[in-house]
């Protein structure tokens, strides 16, 4: 408990939350009326199959309608208890025993049992059903043998009785609870409607979340509220999602009162932040903004290089002029509205003399040819290095900057065809993950981009994955990122700001880093002045 | 003439076999992993389970037989499986035709009522205030981006007025299709306006027209069987070419106004490569192409008995 309370506060203290009206609102829940949302990803729907899909809009839809035994506090992004009410994590990190909430109910009506767990985690393994997310339960025991059909189950996963389930994995990982809460990563399903439905399982989701379907359409769906939900909630009757590509869509919807939230773009920032003041959201999300180097080429060995490409650029200017606000300039690798930052790291300050200087050294007193590749995204794509082209040109770096589809963009990447690129990483709320995707060990694909390797981060890294104690191994994690800091395979650009706005008539938003469209509607509540509030 | 379409029918298949091999063989040249970019925003995935999933598409086979393979499904009915979402093809493309079908029909139906009677009015009025009016707004309607009458339309007619929902498909009412045809037609429109008029003013001069009008025919019927008549073959040339670009020009309109149409579920799909989707929808687009020649040549055998004839004789 007093670690989590740590991390509440160091979070406080990182999160940059401007409307504390929406949070701290002291009226009283009015239960009833309906939500309208924008699902800004895309200009439809297309399923709701949570494990077999990564496109956002479905995945912002759907955890509203799955869960699983932990899940990520929105805000602190730590598991949280959710259908297992506690566990237990035994001394050496290798079994984790959960205890199961009685009474927990399915939309169908059946009980969830640990049985139904253990059917849901083969389902999301099982090969057959390709999930996206499968990888996800990879360290527990047995795992391996299960997915190569050498046995029907996976061992490691026992049924102790109803509301008991043992989970026995095969090497450590201390942070398999964030595996379990990710989005898609452990939900439960009831077998007989997964099979009695099908295919149509798609778009008939049955789980036991907050909210259940009531329609389905490319063009909307619609939610209601759960009456049996095991917590406190929903206070509103439904909520409907509509998709909404573009930001001038979401914004003529949002200012008709159409819409009652909506992510705000960068166009639409400035004039946002003086309008509605005061109902805006803003969180630094878990991505950053960073320029690639490919560490298998000769040029990018030294570091002074890398160094002096970080040195060059004045992050700040760019951040203020270019992305008007809705960035942060960053410091690391790690975003700093997550429990591993590290507010003592110095990071590279823009530094024109030094970055001309250290080029010098490394002997390219006449300049240093590198080709970039990027997509044609504004924030984290060709434009956004062509903004820090002037600088990088001053410090002596000549920039050959080429925009390709992000489909042949990142199949250059993964497989290290390419000087340099440009692009927006990470997401994952697990505070290892952002540093521990670049150990020698893990290949381009994977996560390594820049096939980046540091025998001593590695060496780091290896007892941050071993600690349990969650204060020791955010240590670990922030002594790796200064050697990987050090030693750039990266040029940090910016974190993502992302903002949401409301209408003052919505109460409980809260500033979700993991993706700020992932917002908890079971917490929600729309007070009389919505145009909806009684339907 | 059932003869006629009956040989026109039979060339349909060879189009669509030549078409679908083509995109077969482009779509999986170009670069781009189709298993690691279902993965979306978080982008990365471990190897095995990448390995898996190509496995269980079976991406691994060579191009051939996975040709093979999906052509004797295809002749079949089954369309493939989307690897995106999971989702059978077929349900995908079902479930975003009426949205299509009722846009194009919206922006048709605007375009080429509103381009006939601009076009005639100015054609018989040459050089009236009318016909300069109108023909400035063609040139007008023809320069103007549509994503930018469509945001100009937004804003006045639901953030200034209210009197329209600002996006969306609700289900299929009026109200909604209301900007996005006129968006997508505005173009449309201008162009029909001023072919119509320009083969009025041609047909106007023709030698039967002054043959009429000396008979002593009212200046109606000449105006109608003689001049109008007589225009509405390049007219009906270009309604039948432009409605196919109409087609293309959805995904704009569809992007502005959150319109759920087969447009944007083929862009979104090239870019995921997500294979069986955008055969789907090509091979659906290629095959509209196919019937509205087929239907622009049956009108034209209509409108002018001749093309009746010589397609006969051949």
């Amino acid at each position: 408990m007093m670690k989590k309370k740590c991390n509440a506060l160091l979070l406080i203290l990182t999160l940059t939350v401007f409307s504390a009206g929406n949070i701290f609102a002291a009226d009283a829940i009015r239960k009833g009326g309906t939500l309208v949302v924008p699902a800004p990803y895309g200009n439809a729907f297309t399923t709701l199959d949570i494990i077999r899909t990564a496109e956002l809009n479905t995945m912002m839809v759907a955890e509203n309608i799955f869960e699983g035994l932990v899940e990520y506090d929105n805000v602190t992004s730590i598991p949280e208890p959710a259908i297992a009410e506690k566990w237990d994590i035994s001394a050496d990190n290798m079994v984790y025993t959960f205890f199961l909430h009685k009474g927990v109910k399915f939309h169908h009506g059946r009980e969830v049992t640990a049985q139904d767990f253990k059917y849901s985690f083969e389902r999301l393994a099982n090969p057959d059903t390709g999930a996206y997310n499968a990888a996800t339960l990879k360290n527990i025991k047995g795992y391996e043998a299960f997915v190569n059909k050498e046995s029907d189950q996976i061992k490691g996963i026992t049924v102790i009785d109803d509301y008991t389930l043992r989970i026995e994995l095969g090497k450590p990982d201390a942070e398999f609870l964030y595996q379990l809460a990710v989005v898609g990563g452990g939900d439960v399903v009831p077998k007989e409607e997964v099979e009695r439905l099908g295919r149509d399982f798609t778009i008939k989701p049955v789980a036991a979340g907050p909210f259940k379907l009531k329609s389905f359409s490319g063009n909307e769906v619609v939610l209601e509220a759960f009456e049996d939900y095991y917590k406190k909630g929903p206070y509103i009757d439904s909520i409907v999602f509509r998709p909404m590509g573009e930001s001038i869509t979401r914004q003529a919807a949002f200012e008709s009162e159409e819409i009652d939230i909506s992510n705000v773009s960068t166009t639409q920032y400035e004039s946002y932040s003086k309008r509605y003041k005061d109902q805006m959201i803003e969180v630094a999300e878990f991505y950053i903004r960073l320029i690639g180097f490919n560490m298998a080429m000769e040029k990018f060995q030294d570091k002074r290089v890398r160094q002096a490409f970080n040195y060059a650029v004045d992050k700040e200017l760019i951040v203020e002029k270019y992305y008007r606000n809705k960035a942060y300039p960053a410091v690391g690798r790690i975003p700093t509205s997550m429990a591993s930052f590290n507010p003592t790291l110095a990071g590279y300050s823009y530094n024109p003399e030094k970055a001309k200087a250290l080029l010098k050294e490394a002997g390219y007193e006449n300049g240093f040819e590198i080709e970039i590749i990027g997509s044609e995204a504004s924030t984290y794509g060709i434009p956004a290095v062509e903004a820090a082209m002037p600088y990088l040109a001053k410090a002596g770096f000549k920039v050959k900057a080429v925009t390709l589809d992000e489909g042949t963009l990142w199949d250059r990447i993964v497989k290290g065809e390419y000087e340099a690129f440009i692009s927006s990483l990470g997401g994952e709320p697990s505070p290892t993950t952002h540093i521990g995707r670049n150990t020698s060990d893990v290949s381009r694909g994977g996560g390594n981009y820049t096939a980046y390797s540091n025998p001593a981060m590695d060496e780091i890294m290896a007892m941050a994955n071993k600690e349990t104690d969650t204060e020791k191994r955010m240590q670990f994690v922030m002594a790796a990122e200064s050697l990987f800091v050090e030693d750039p395979p990266y040029f940090f650009y910016n974190y993502n700001k992302a903002v949401l706005v409301s209408h003052p008539w919505v109460h409980g938003l809260v500033p979700t880093p993991a993706e700020i469209m992932y917002q908890p509607f079971e917490k929600v509540w729309i007070d009389s002045d919505s145009p909806r509030a009684e339907n | 003439m059932s003869r006629i379409i009956l040989k026109k029918l039979l060339y349909f298949i060879p189009t669509l076999l030549a078409a679908s091999l083509i995109l077969f063989v482009l779509l999986s040249l170009i670069p781009g992993e189709t298993a690691f970019l279902s993965g979306s925003k978080r982008k990365s995935m471990d190897v095995e389970t990448m390995e898996r999933i190509r496995i269980k598409w079976g991406l691994n086979d060579p191009i051939p037989i996975r040709y093979a393979k999906y052509m004797r499904n295809l002749l079949t009915g089954d369309m493939g499986i989307s690897f995106r979402t999971n989702r059978k093809v077929f349900q995908l493309i079902k479930e975003r035709l009426p949205a299509t079908l009722f846009l194009v029909g919206g922006a048709m139906l605007f375009a080429v009522t509103g381009g006939l009677i601009l076009g005639a009015v100015s054609g018989i009025k040459e050089g009236s205030a009318i016909d300069i009016a109108s023909m400035l707004g063609a040139v007008a309607g023809i320069s103007i981006p549509n994503f930018w009458l469509g945001m100009m339309l937004m804003y006045f007619f639901s953030v200034k007025l209210g009197w329209l929902p600002s996006s969306g498909y609700g289900g299929g009412s009026l109200q909604y299709l209301i900007m996005p045809s006129i968006t997508l037609g505005a173009a449309y429109m201008a162009l029909i306006a001023r072919v119509t008029r320009a083969s009025i003013l041609d047909a106007k001069n023709f030698l039967y027209v002054q043959t009429a009008r000396s008979k002593g025919l009212s200046e109606n019927v000449v105006r109608m069987k003689h001049i109008f008549r007589n225009a509405m073959i390049p007219v009906v040339t270009v309604i039948g070419l432009q409605l196919g670009s109409l087609l293309a020009y959805t995904v704009v309109v569809e992007k502005v106004f959150a319109w759920p149409g087969i447009g944007l579920l083929l862009v979104n799909s090239i870019f995921r490569r997500d294979v069986p989707v955008v055969q789907g929808c090509v091979l659906f687009i290629v095959f509209s192409f196919l019937v509205i020649n087929l239907l622009v040549d049956i009108l034209y055998m209509y409108i002018d008995p001749r093309i009746k004839y010589e397609a006969n004789r051949l």
